[in-house]
């Protein structure tokens, strides 16, 4: 168990890292990759160099949600083939092209654990986890902490849980969430502000 | 109790880079894409919102025709060479039916062992060396698959990509020989366990400056994820055969090659001196003999051993009381009715290994000489084998104890010649360049000759390596057109470009306009794969009437070669691949 000096130094440096976090897409890259959908929508052979860009991150997105490998690779397939089935659909709106691709992942993860009626699996990790703690609570027993806090995540809304997922345990700044969500990042500010105030309200309730 | 509604891991395994790029598959994707109706929704996703956007809608729509009919326009013939190949797969083999194939052995995992290829390369495998993809280590035998690909045919038809991209700069890759190497246990890939490697020794052949003393190469593998070669080593050449020397003579290079190789030579012979002189202070342990059990199918018979017999006989004679004499495969012909006769005396010598003896019979001045071995049955050949084990314990703990304490001076010995090695080779060059120098204007000296060689090199994964030296696009530039004879229709876009004195090949997008590099010195070639599988080619003849600066302008008309393209032989023939 950590010690709470332990604690406060691991939160003061995942605070440090998340303010460094803010990944920006220049406009330049953007237009740049807006030509390669282009190319890919007059001719499905020219995905390549999107699908080559983004598996990784995608496959990685789908293996926290899933926690198995084959899982992971089935479902991030089937991403990948419905990005290419809807790229007609897709304009470019002056977000990156990998927020349009983390959208359908998060939905066909969503689909997945409905169709196998399982529980989703949502990763955590120790320092991202301490992140969160640090938002909602001034306890000083770590232990009782983490143990009222996996509570309250487990009585979170499927929306709500996504927010807390990528804002605290993918550590994504609210612009790059706005994107993926198609929302305002003011918008997502809010809603994460407010989903913090309902986990310290089932916090205190025993 | 609350029902849960995640499943919270933490701090769960995350799969690496590596294992997570084996599940990359951009052509099964796309087949499957080609093979998978669009899915209905797809067609009423983009549902109607609301009565006020309906100008919105229709502006959308008048861009989004723009971008339709911006994106046909633009095609495959708006597209960069670098986008082109991106949307190609990356090892693209132009002809299905054709291409270089693998050689395949079995190797037991648990011992490792050694592979020899037809031409005489090496795969030296060790013991433990896979694991299977749960990470698990691989017992049994393992199926290697091995293939050599050596000149520009042989990398066309492979359809691997012989460009390498080093700090933003494209540079073609001059190769002295590439192989594959797969393994697989009952049809499933196996993969390296960490830690070992595959030492491989890849004969092959380069073209170099006849007086040219040590070629530069490096060792490149693969990433078909990155679609990009890796450096990896550099390539530890040996040359072992210097060829075109025919009609070559020079007395004065002869001389300086004799001394170097009897200095070479002296340096061997103390070496192996030295460690002879070394092994000798440590004397081999006497290796036990492994008792035969007597074969009742076999011929046998009896002796009787007399005290005259040797201490090895009499020993045997005391120690089991029911040997009986089976002939040795070893032995000369020997008539067994010999054996039915009343023979005055014998002599019983033991043989080298201790397993069999030579037995004489003797009449007079009669004598028959036979291999014979002595056999055991029943409990005295069980009590043999349990001396014999432990025995081979013994033997084997000596022989361990015997190569640690000779490794430390024996390696140290190794170390003191090969420096002695490389100084000799080290003043040698200097002595050729300086000879070189002075005889710079003898255009024979300078000639390209081709020279056998071994490629040194350790592979600690499976794949595609490669021993090359990138060479800088500082040749002549030109824009080119390509055209074919009417009515030809080709595979792909693609124009393959061979410089054939360097063993270099590019692949070019074969558009108007076009970048083509290429050595005028050189003999160059250049062709493309028509639809009727026959090559479309712009031969070295042509290429020397370009008469172009830097960034002129060039139409390559291809001409078609009737002969359709069946095997390996007809597209070497039809390439003018002349053989090393």
């Amino acid at each position: 168990m950590l010690s709470n000096l332990q604690i406060s130094r691991t939160l003061a440096k995942n605070t440090a890292r998340m303010q460094n976090s803010n990944k920006t897409v220049s406009q330049e890259a953007m237009q740049a990759e807006w030509q390669e959908v282009q190319a890919a929508q007059s001719n499905p052979a020219f995905f390549r160099p999107l699908y080559e860009r983004y598996f990784e991150q995608i496959f990685r997105f789908v293996f926290k949600r899933t926690a198995d490998e084959n899982i992971a690779n089935d479902v991030c397939s089937q991403v990948f083939l419905k990005a290419m089935q809807k790229l007609d659909t897709y304009i470019y709106k002056g977000v990156p092209f990998s927020a349009w691709l983390y959208r359908i992942a998060s939905n066909e993860v969503a689909q997945h654990f409905r169709n196998t009626q399982k529980n989703r699996v949502v990763t955590v990790e120790d320092h991202t986890f301490s992140d969160l703690i640090d938002e909602v609570s001034e306890e000083g027993d770590f232990e009782k902490t983490r143990q009222s806090m996996l509570n309250a995540l487990q009585q979170l809304k499927e929306t709500d849980m996504v927010m807390i997922e990528m804002r605290f345990f993918e550590e994504r700044p609210f612009k790059e969430i706005a994107n993926i969500l198609d929302i305002t990042e003011s918008n997502a500010k809010v809603k994460t502000y407010r989903i913090l105030e309902k986990m310290k309200k089932l916090m205190k309730r025993k | 109790m609350k029902k849960d509604f995640y499943n919270i891991k933490i701090n769960p395994p995350q799969p690496s880079s590596d294992d997570i790029a084996k599940h990359k598959n951009f052509d099964a994707l796309l087949a499957q894409f080609k093979e998978t109706p669009l899915p209905e929704e797809v067609k009423s996703e983009r549902k109607p919102r609301v009565i006020w956007l309906r100008y919105a809608a229709a502006a959308a729509a008048v861009f989004l025709l723009a971008v339709m009919v911006r994106g046909l326009l633009q095609g495959k013939k708006g597209m960069s060479e670098e986008q082109y190949f991106a949307s190609q797969p990356f090892i693209n083999p132009p002809l299905d039916e054709i291409k270089p194939t693998f050689a395949s052995t079995t190797i037991n995992a648990n011992e490792g062992g050694i592979y020899e290829y037809k031409n005489g390369s090496k795969l030296i495998v060790p013991a433990a060396a896979f694991r299977n993809t749960d990470g698990k280590l691989v017992k049994g035998e393992v199926e290697i698959e091995y293939r050599e690909m050596h000149d520009y045919v042989d990398f066309f038809l492979s359809g691997i990509p012989m460009t390498y991209d080093s700090a933003g700069t494209k540079y073609v890759l001059e190769s002295a020989g590439m192989v594959e190497i797969i393994a697989k246990q009952n049809g499933q890939p196996v993969k390296m366990q960490p830690g070992k490697e595959i030492k491989v020794e890849l004969i092959s052949y380069i073209s170099m400056p006849r007086l040219n003393m040590s070629p530069k190469y490096n060792i490149y593998k693969l990433n078909a994820s990155t679609r990009s070669w890796e450096y990896r080593n550099v390539d530890n050449i040996q040359i072992i055969e210097e060829l075109d020397n025919e009609g070559f003579e020079n007395e004065e290079l002869n001389i300086l090659k004799t001394n170097y190789q009897s200095s070479l030579a002296k340096i061997t012979t103390a070496e192996n001196l030295e460690i002879k002189a070394l092994e000798a202070t440590i004397g081999m342990p006497n290796k036990p003999v492994r008792p035969f059990r007597a074969n009742k199918d076999k011929f046998s018979f009896d002796l009787d051993i007399s005290e005259n017999a040797s201490p090895i006989v009499k020993d045997l004679g005391k120690k089991y009381q029911n040997i009986i004499w089976h002939i040795s495969p070893n032995s000369p012909e020997i008539n067994t009715n010999a054996f039915k006769v009343e023979w005055e005396s014998m002599d019983l010598k033991p043989l080298g290994d201790g397993q069999d003896f030579e037995l004489t019979l003797i009449n007079g001045a009669r004598q028959e000489r036979v291999i014979v071995t002595p056999a055991l049955s029943g409990n005295e050949f069980t009590q043999a084998m349990s001396v014999f084990e432990s025995a081979m314990e013994k033997y084997r703990n000596a022989l361990k104890d015997r190569a640690l304490a000779l490794e430390k001076n024996r390696n140290s010995i190794i170390e003191k010649y090969a420096v002695q090695k490389e100084v000799a080779k080290k003043e040698f060059a200097t002595t050729i360049e300086e000879w070189r120098k002075q005889n710079q204007n003898d255009p024979a000296l300078n000639q390209m000759v081709r020279k056998k060689i071994i490629n040194r090199f350790v592979a600690n994964e499976f794949g595609i390596w490669n021993c090359d030296r990138p060479i800088h696009p500082n040749d002549l530039e030109i824009e080119g057109n390509f055209e074919l004879e009417e009515g030809t229709e080709v595979t792909d876009e693609i124009a393959y470009l061979v410089n054939k004195n360097r063993n270099t090949i590019v692949r070019i997008y074969a558009k108007d306009g076009a970048k083509v590099n290429f050595d005028q010195k050189s003999d160059n070639l250049m062709w493309m794969v028509t639809k009727d599988n026959q090559i479309a080619i712009y031969r070295p003849e042509e290429f020397k009437k370009i008469n172009q600066k830097k960034g002129g302008n060039h139409t390559f008309k291809l001409e078609v070669e009737p002969d359709a393209l069946k095997s390996e032989e007809d597209v070497r023939k039809v390439l003018q691949f002349k053989e090393m």
